[in-house]
């Protein structure tokens, strides 16, 4: 084992599957059986292996992107690709779109909060602390996001596989049956869902360069997709089985597995849960609000970036409170706006860079020249 | 005047004064004086006529002195009794002297004449020197000492090679013959005094005076511009005893004490081997309180070292009262609740840490060492985790991890249980809660609130009295936080269960500093959970934990071997593996170098706080100011 290396804001690869679990579990623990159930019914946990293959794909174009410049994160290359305006828009486009995204985590936290524990308590309120600790965390900068998540993650899938065993024993496996009940279609149009959750993986274009290890980095990508998908689908298979077609009504499916579960059947633990559920999307706000502010500082030539953090966190408190006037809003915006935005923002323009940087042959220089001198900031 | 100094000027005035070929000087500090060993040069100096004495104004600037024997003098006594030469005229210097000190009323003059001729003094301060030893190593071979025979004054005076050069240096041009007599009579009681005893010849008045305030006793020859300075220093202290903290079943019970050879010793006779390294240092402008940092080298990575030896350079100071004065001024996160340095009052623990590769650094008068760097889990060891046997070490290492939790989040867990949750207790508890609440006015969280700043209030009443009323004290507290509160419809005897359950775990807290910022955070927790609930709790605990991963102690991750993980050093963390299967004893700190820790203060977090600015007379600490 090398010795552990520390202090210059880069992570580790292990680090790296974490920050990917936290990605895209945070918020597809809790509420992504609920869509799919929506639209796929007893079908759903079928959804997020297909929708997988859209993470891997975006995956892909980032390992790629990554080999073609090595050393270099997306704003670092943008630039030379297409051009220093068209970088410009291209760097607000994300930053927006990451805004966009963590704004509409913290109004999903806000109401699973909201709903299950604080009936009263106004949304800008609760949300107010979640902001103050994401900020507090991105201000630290990429290393301490790693290793944050190097704590939290492991306990989050502990917890999943501890919550999902003690159910086992009331599971009713035939309400899950039969597959393919109303054939290949709805599963494919409940796999947009996923699909957009797990392309949440596009935020890695900003740090993947930070990761150390040429090889580990892609096989940490990969891996920590993989046991995401492995997660979420443990997680639809037990609340499918469980609840099998009023999954879609249930609000929080996972969280109503956790009722099923007491500690000696004494304690019960549904608001531990909760617990740690939000720390996942504690991180998981950070990791954004962190890439926004990259994006943000880079557009507007700033050395420091720490300075933007704040009044970002004001801006993404606002946005989840003002964008959506309550939780139906919000799942109908999940289920028909987000994966085309989503896939817009995710697939598209990457590819679309890929495009450009091969039909106008740009490169990245070798390691340790200019470009490896010029990586990216925070 | 800001009075900045960096490591380049000390070594640029140490440089200088090493060619300038100072050989009293040079002989400070060494346990035997060697005046004659520099090659001297003496026609190198063209104004040798009080030279010294221009040099050290030149350094007046500066601050930061280093003497060549390896102390570092951060505010040399120069700066406010002048540093002018001594002068050839007995009486003129003790009148000089006198007057720096004011007249003390505990500055000895003793005024005699040496069988030999001349009139001499010695001056020392009463209760500095041990009286049995002066008598013996001075004032005997004084009076044994024959009228001499003219002194052979040619050979010396024209420079021989590896001759008087420090006598020259200290006399000055012309002079040969009574440098050589003062040279004479430092030989003779090097001679016939014992050998222990710590000699050297000073030529500056400021030196001078320099090694009266550390017990020096200070021999001054009437014709002579250079005085003996006799280390015959003893201080009152108290005999080596049991610590008064880290107490142990098993183990040493060697505590360390206000005396700082003392210490030294104690350590020494742990480490018995000549790797131990010492940087010596004195700060404070008007304390002038000897530290010493110890390390092992080879053990200890140079980076660490450098970094100690950087921090402790920066330091400007008018009082070191206390070790923790000094890790005041050298921890990396000033405004952390959480001890980045360790303290220790055990020479066994002190030892450890040396065979750790980490740096003790002992200051006089405290018996507290510390220790740098350290990571939250040295916190939550105790020395005899060593000492026991090791599956108990481990458990109980274990219980004092939840113990350290629990003291922190207990009262803010019943609170959010109580207040927002409560589908988390099982409904008899509930109920039960519920009824014992029934009777009380307070809302849950003010009525947690209240109790625990009371029972803080008992332990800080506790602490400073005195044993036979501190009795009283526990009498008072278990009425009033006990069955007749609950009897009055004050408080729910379920608080008072939780309450009690946290003080115990907090007192279950090793070390003072960590317990410390257990009861900071545990109001921290209560706050947030009594607005916030579970989530609060959640929300206060990531700030902990995120804060915890930022920081460092001398460059090394707080919470590591955990985070960074470390798989291998964690064979002494969380548990205690036995001795023989951990492979070099005690785990190394990891050793810096390209792609390793760096022993620095990080960038992301506020450097050592510079002394504010302003006139020094406002940086006289107060309880110096009040007793001056």
């Amino acid at each position: 084992m090398q010795p552990p290396v520390w202090q210059d804001n880069r992570i580790t690869p292990v680090e790296l599957a974490g920050i990917i679990i936290a990605l895209i579990f945070a918020t597809g623990a809790v509420t992504l059986p609920m869509f799919t159930g929506l639209v796929a019914q007893h079908d759903g946990w079928l959804a997020a292996p297909i929708g997988s293959v859209f993470g891997a794909l975006i995956l892909a174009v980032i390992v790629y992107l990554d080999r073609r410049f090595p050393g270099q994160s997306l704003p670092d290359y943008c630039q030379a690709v297409v051009g220093p305006w068209l970088a410009k828009a291209v760097l607000l486009l994300y930053a927006m779109y990451f805004l966009h995204s963590a704004a509409l985590v913290v109004r999903e936290s806000t109401d699973f909060l909201r709903s299950g524990f604080y009936p009263v308590a106004s949304p800008l309120v609760l949300g107010t602390p979640l902001l103050l600790l994401t900020t507090y965390i991105s201000w630290h900068g990429l290393e301490i996001i790693g290793r944050t998540t190097l704590i939290v993650v492991p306990v989050q899938i502990v917890f999943t596989l501890i919550v999902t065993a003690a159910a086992a024993a009331q599971v009713q496996p035939q309400l899950i049956l039969p597959l393919f009940e109303r054939g290949v279609v709805p599963v494919l149009r409940a796999s947009l869902i996923p699909a957009a959750w797990f392309g949440e993986v596009i935020a890695l274009a900003f740090f993947f360069a930070n990761v150390r290890g040429e090889r580990g980095r892609t096989v940490a990508a990969f891996a920590g997709t993989g046991i995401v998908l492995a997660l979420i689908v443990i997680g639809g298979l037990s609340a499918g089985m469980l609840f099998g077609d009023q999954v879609g009504r249930l609000a929080y499916p996972f969280s109503s597995v956790a009722r099923f579960v007491t500690i000696g059947g004494f304690l019960r633990i549904d608001p531990l849960a909760m617990a740690v559920w939000l720390f996942l999307t504690v991180i998981k706000v950070a990791i954004l609000q962190h890439v926004t502010v990259m994006a943000l500082a880079r557009l507007l030539n700033l050395s420091d970036n720490r300075p933007l953090a704040l009044p970002l966190a004001g801006l993404v408190l606002l946005l989840s409170d003002g964008l959506f006037s309550n939780k139906q809003e919000v799942d109908a915006w999940l289920l028909a706006g987000w994966p085309v935005y989503s896939f817009c923002m995710q697939l598209l323009l990457p590819l679309a860079i890929v495009l450009v940087a091969a039909v106008r042959s740009v490169r990245g220089r070798a390691k340790g020249g200019a470009g490896a001198a010029r990586r990216s900031p925070g | 005047m800001p009075h900045r100094r960096s490591l380049l000027r000390g070594l640029a005035i140490w440089l200088r004064r090493a060619l300038s070929a100072d050989g009293a000087r040079a002989a400070s500090d060494t346990s035997k004086p060697k005046h004659a060993s520099s090659g001297g040069r003496p026609g190198a100096q063209p104004d040798d006529s009080g030279g010294t004495g221009s040099r050290n104004r030149g350094n007046k600037s500066s601050g930061a002195e280093e003497r060549p024997g390896g102390e570092t003098i951060t505010t040399p006594l120069a700066e406010d009794v002048g540093d002018g030469p001594l002068s050839r005229d007995l009486s003129a210097n003790i009148v000089q002297i006198e007057t720096a000190w004011g007249h003390a009323a505990d500055l000895v003059v003793r005024r005699f004449s040496l069988r030999a001729g001349p009139r001499a003094a010695l001056v020392f301060l009463k209760g500095q020197v041990d009286d049995a030893r002066l008598d013996l190593s001075v004032v005997r071979p004084l009076q044994r000492l024959q009228p001499d025979a003219p002194a052979p004054a040619g050979p010396e005076a024209a420079g021989a090679p590896g001759g008087a050069a420090g006598g020259n240096a200290a006399a000055g041009d012309g002079g040969g013959s009574r440098a050589t007599r003062l040279k004479r009579l430092l030989e003779h009681l090097e001679e016939s005094a014992l050998h222990t005893i710590q000699l050297e010849l000073v030529s500056s008045f400021a030196d001078a005076m320099d090694r009266v305030a550390h017990g020096n006793a200070l021999l001054l020859v009437h014709g002579e511009n250079a005085a003996i300075a006799i280390n015959v220093h003893s201080r009152p202290h108290r005999s080596v005893e049991e610590p008064g903290t880290e107490q142990v079943v098993r183990g040493p019970r060697e505590g360390f004490i206000e005396d700082l050879d003392t210490n030294v010793s104690l350590v020494r006779a742990r480490v018995r081997h000549p790797k131990l390294r010492f940087l010596s240092y004195r700060f404070g402008r008007y304390s002038q309180t000897r530290v010493r940092v110890l390390y092992l080298e080879g053990r200890a990575p140079k980076a660490l070292v450098e970094e100690v030896k950087r921090r402790l350079d920066r330091i400007q100071i008018d009082a070191v009262i206390e070790s923790s004065y000094i890790e005041e001024l050298i921890e990396d996160a000033p405004y952390s609740p959480f001890p980045q340095i360790l303290q220790t009052e055990r020479p066994d623990v002190a030892a450890a840490a040396l065979y750790e590769g980490r740096v003790a650094i002992l200051t006089d008068g405290s018996p507290f060492a510390l220790i740098a760097p350290i990571t939250f889990w040295s916190l939550l060891q105790a020395s005899e985790d060593h000492y026991q046997r090791h599956l108990l070490s481990s458990l109980v290492r274990l219980l004092r991890i939840v113990l350290v939790v629990s003291s922190v989040t207990l009262p803010a867990l019943y609170i959010a249980a109580v207040i927002f949750h409560h589908g988390m207790l099982p409904t008899p508890l509930l109920i039960t809660i519920a009824a014992s609440r029934e009777r009380v006015p307070l809302p849950a969280a003010l009525e947690i609130f209240l109790f625990e700043v009371a029972f803080e209030a008992f332990r800080e009443a506790g602490v400073r009295l005195p044993r036979s009323v501190g009795q009283t004290v526990g009498i008072v507290g278990g009425i009033i936080i006990g069955q007749a509160a609950v009897q009055a419809g004050l408080i729910s005897a379920p608080v008072i269960v939780v309450i009690a359950l946290t003080g115990l775990a907090s007192f279950a807290t090793p070390h003072v500093g960590l317990a410390g910022a257990m009861r900071i955070l545990r109001f921290f927790l209560l706050m947030m959970a009594s607005s916030f609930g579970l989530y609060g709790i959640l929300i206060g605990g990531g700030f902990i934990q995120v804060h915890l991963l930022s920081l460092r102690s001398f460059g090394v991750p707080y919470l590591w071997p955990l985070s960074p993980l470390d798989l291998k050093a964690f064979k002494d963390t969380l548990v205690r593996v036995p001795i023989w299967s951990q492979e070099t004893g005690p785990t190394p700190l990891p050793e810096a170098g390209p792609g390793a820790v760096e022993y620095t203060q990080v960038t992301e977090q506020p450097p050592k706080p510079e002394p504010p600015p302003g006139p020094r007379e406002r940086r006289v600490p107060r309880r110096v100011g009040r007793r001056g």
